[in-house]
């Protein structure tokens, strides 16, 4: 009972974040209000959604709906865990030397937090593309691009008062985070043709001894 | 006994599968979102037609030599080949099989005259007149068909209009100082006055190429569609007639090849009326530069140039087909990813020479669709013919195949391949069994030119040039049944059209189009039924068949019907409940105001 009652605390907590970004996420740091498994829930959730969205959301919005065996669910659960991973690797990596006060905790909270939008736009989109048509398409597009929207402006000011950036530092440093995110996708891809190729070539020497046993 | 019973069938089926596989050495497919499916064939190759088989041989000894077009005479069903190596036209009687007559001199007032290298023709059927596009000596050449000698009898020609000389008329004309009119009146005929013969045909008008409003101002609206090219060029342009139509008033549209300006139009005298239809180029930034660039500094640029047309047609509503061959792998590739008319290999146009055909399908009706990165993988559009129904077959001379659209543009079959030349040298010399004489598979051509649509409505003929032979193919029992259902469909019969659908649906269960069909036959029953319930039910049902034929659009359409007819049924239990909610809110507190007020024994505070 108590625990439902805290979790209760922290999910209503969650939405004081996505409406009162700058006091929540400040809190959320230095008030130690903030909950590592809430951020993980809203990143699995967001996962859930997205992928209960190609699912069951109406053919005219969701091309998706006639092909089902194209939708991948493990694919996607760990699409997004590399990502955030990487996102947050990059995160961590530049801002902490830049000055930047968030650890990787912080940054993976704030991250998960900034989710909330996203997730509650998916969920609504599921019965909204199933009642709405043609002729209100751009209530979906506006519920989508809201969520979108909201979750960026999240993730910029949870990036500006974890860090404890400035407005143009935190913009300048999301490009240079993606850029960096781009580069240790390059080096984990380059990483792995070498690892191929070594492995390659022990195999290689293997086989040669073998055969001349 | 079981066993051998399955084994049997098995058997018999396996028999009956390789018979209709190796019956075409071709494969019939659709296209959907997610790729290309095979469909069972649906066109099958009939009989091989040859200078042995028409028996030229015993005629003149001249067989064939690369034939550029072939037209049949719809009123005794002649079928004429242009045999544009002998300089002459072979007339094969409605059997295809024996020769009726050859066309290749005649008397032209005391003098003997000839064809030099003939190339397109076409008929106008309410006088009886053929019309033949002489290429080498620049000019239309005319044959009456005689009927009580039942033979085509030399007319008239229409010698060179001198198109160049519009040209540069009208390049004048587009220049933006109004000075320039009074230059243009000295030679008044060419482009101002519209169609001078009107008035001998006004019955013709009610027809849709008759319709002539308003033409200069339709061919503004699609001006930079006919840029010219440098001065220079313009000059040298020279008449070049290779195809060629005339429309129900008798006006000529003839493909002059390399005419960047359209189809030349020419009144029923043979003189120069009009460009008609140029083809749209793609809007890029250089082209709007262009606008504001002087003459001189435009004479000096690269222009981006329409296409050329390949091929004419008349459809039996008198609307003009063309098709566009030489189109750059840029254009089509947006062609194909916006299903806009700009780059595309098939046009319909109306009298103003605008295009007016429709592109509904997965993909536009430009044959095959490429890999994007190499121009051979995309179609090169040589001929089309159109059906009674609007089914539209286009030639790709690049893969040797005909695919056929529906009057909305959707892809139904596809037939026909390249074959390879034989490896016996003999074979130019024909003997009497065609076996020997035709080295390569039945149902394939070396170098396909030419298209005929039968006036059976089904047969279609594929001339090919470099192997000089007429391929004859027919609907297989697939084929039947799916022209049936897209004749229903347009004929309005629409529970015949439904019984046809379905059973394509038997045939081939993927068949996107099947579903299509059955959905708009539902759709528009549903759009008459009038007991509420029964038409929820069959909106949803023309949905589901909808979103089965992947058409997202028409699946929105009857959603959104089907939403509707819920709403109504729902709505008056809804706004009741929401209405006695909201009252009972208000009641409520009024209940508790009123209670405060007892409570607190009329003082407010």
């Amino acid at each position: 009972m108590e625990s439902i009652k805290t979790f209760g605390r922290d999910l209503k907590y969650a939405f004081h974040v996505a409406t009162h970004p700058l006091d929540g996420f400040w809190d959320l740091k230095h008030e130690k209000r903030g909950k590592m498994y809430i951020a993980l829930l809203f990143l699995v959730l967001y996962v859930v959604t997205d992928i209960l969205d190609k699912q069951f959301n109406n053919y005219y919005f969701n091309e998706l709906a006639v092909f089902p065996e194209d939708i991948n669910v493990v694919g996607t659960f760990v699409r997004v865990a590399l990502i955030v991973a990487i996102w947050v690797a990059a995160n961590w990596g530049f801002t902490t030397l830049f000055d930047g006060e968030g650890s990787m905790r912080d940054i993976l909270l704030y991250t998960g937090y900034s989710m909330l939008p996203l997730v509650l736009s998916q969920i609504l989109l599921l019965p909204l593309t199933n009642i709405l048509t043609s002729n209100e398409a751009t209530i979906v597009s506006l519920v989508t691009y809201l969520g979108i929207g909201w979750t960026a402006m999240l993730i910029y000011t949870g990036t500006m008062t974890t860090h404890q950036y400035s407005g143009g530092k935190t913009f300048l440093s999301l490009l240079v985070i993606l850029l960096g995110m781009a580069v240790i996708v390059f080096l984990g891809m380059m990483f792995f043709y070498l690892v191929q190729e070594i492995w390659n070539f022990i195999y290689a020497i293997y086989r040669e001894l073998e055969l001349r046993r | 006994m079981k066993r051998i019973v399955t084994l049997s069938l098995t058997a018999l089926l396996t028999l009956c599968l390789s018979v209709t596989v190796f019956a075409a050495p071709y494969r019939n497919y659709t296209v959907t979102q997610s790729g290309i499916y095979d469909e069972p064939q649906a066109y099958v190759p009939d009989q091989v037609i040859d200078s042995g088989l028409i028996g030229l041989d015993q005629l003149d000894g001249k067989a064939l030599s690369s034939p550029q077009d072939i037209v049949q005479f719809d009123y005794n069903g002649d079928l004429l080949i242009s045999d544009s190596g002998n300089n002459r036209i072979v007339v094969l009687k409605s059997d295809l099989r024996t020769v009726k007559q050859i066309i290749s001199a005649w008397n032209n007032a005391g003098k003997e005259d000839g064809f030099n290298n003939n190339n397109g023709m076409c008929f106008y059927d309410a006088d009886k007149l053929l019309y033949v596009c002489d290429t080498g000596n620049k000019r239309i050449v005319r044959f009456a068909y005689d009927e009580g000698n039942d033979q085509y009898l030399f007319d008239r020609t229409f010698d060179d209009p001198d198109i160049s000389k519009y040209l540069s008329d009208r390049n004048e004309n587009q220049t933006p100082t109004p000075s320039a009119t009074p230059t243009a009146q000295e030679d008044v005929e060419p482009t101002v006055t519209p169609v001078p013969a009107e008035d001998e045909m006004t019955e013709a008008t009610a027809t849709p190429a008759a319709d002539t409003l308003d033409e200069e101002n339709a061919d503004d609206t699609t001006t930079d569609t006919s840029k010219t090219s440098t001065g220079s060029d313009v000059t040298q342009l020279s008449y070049k007639p290779m195809k060629i139509v005339v429309d129900r008033s008798m006006r000529m549209f003839v493909v002059s090849r390399d005419c960047y300006q359209g189809l030349v139009e020419l009144d029923p005298d043979g003189v120069f009326t009009k460009f008609f239809g140029a083809t749209k180029t793609r809007q890029t930034l250089s082209a709007l530069l262009n606008r504001l660039l002087t003459a001189e500094a435009k004479s000096k640029r690269q222009q981006n140039l329409s296409t050329e047309y390949s091929n004419v047609t008349l459809d039996p509503e008198g609307f003009i087909y063309g098709t566009i061959s030489q189109l750059s792998l840029e254009e089509l590739r947006s062609h194909f990813s916006s299903s806009s008319g700009v780059g595309a290999a098939l046009r319909k146009l109306n009298a103003a020479g605008s295009d007016v055909l429709q592109r509904q399908g997965i993909i536009p009706p430009s044959g095959d669709m490429g890999d994007g990165a190499e121009r051979s993988t995309y179609s090169y559009i040589a001929d089309v013919t159109v059906s009674a129904n609007g089914l539209a077959s286009v030639l790709d001379t690049q893969k040797g195949r005909v695919f056929t659209y529906t009057s909305t543009g959707e892809l139904l079959y596809v037939f026909g391949a390249l074959g390879q030349r034989p490896n016996i040298s003999a074979s130019r010399k024909y003997t009497d069994t065609r076996e020997e004489q035709v080295g390569f598979t039945k149902g394939t051509s070396l170098q396909p030119a030419a298209l005929e649509l039968l006036s059976d409505d089904q047969t279609i003929l594929v001339l090919d040039s470099a192997g000089a032979q007429i391929t004859s193919f027919v609907p297989t029992e697939y084929g039947l049944i799916l022209r049936e259902a897209v004749n229903s469909h347009e004929e309005r019969l629409y529970d015949k059209a439904v019984d046809a659908w379905n059973k394509v649906l038997g045939m081939s269960s993927n068949s996107a189009i099947a579903y299509r069909g059955v959905g708009k036959v539902y759709y528009m029953n549903a759009s008459e039924e009038l007991d509420s319930d029964k038409q929820r039910a069959m909106y949803l049902d023309a949905a589901e068949y909808f979103k089965k034929g992947y058409s997202r659009e028409e699946y929105g359409k009857a959603f959104y019907q089907y939403r509707d007819k819920v709403l109504e049924n729902v709505m008056p239990v809804l706004m009741t409940v929401i209405i006695v909610i909201a009252l009972g809110a208000i009641l409520f507190g009024w209940y508790k105001r009123m209670r405060r007020f007892i409570k607190t024994g009329g003082k407010d505070e």
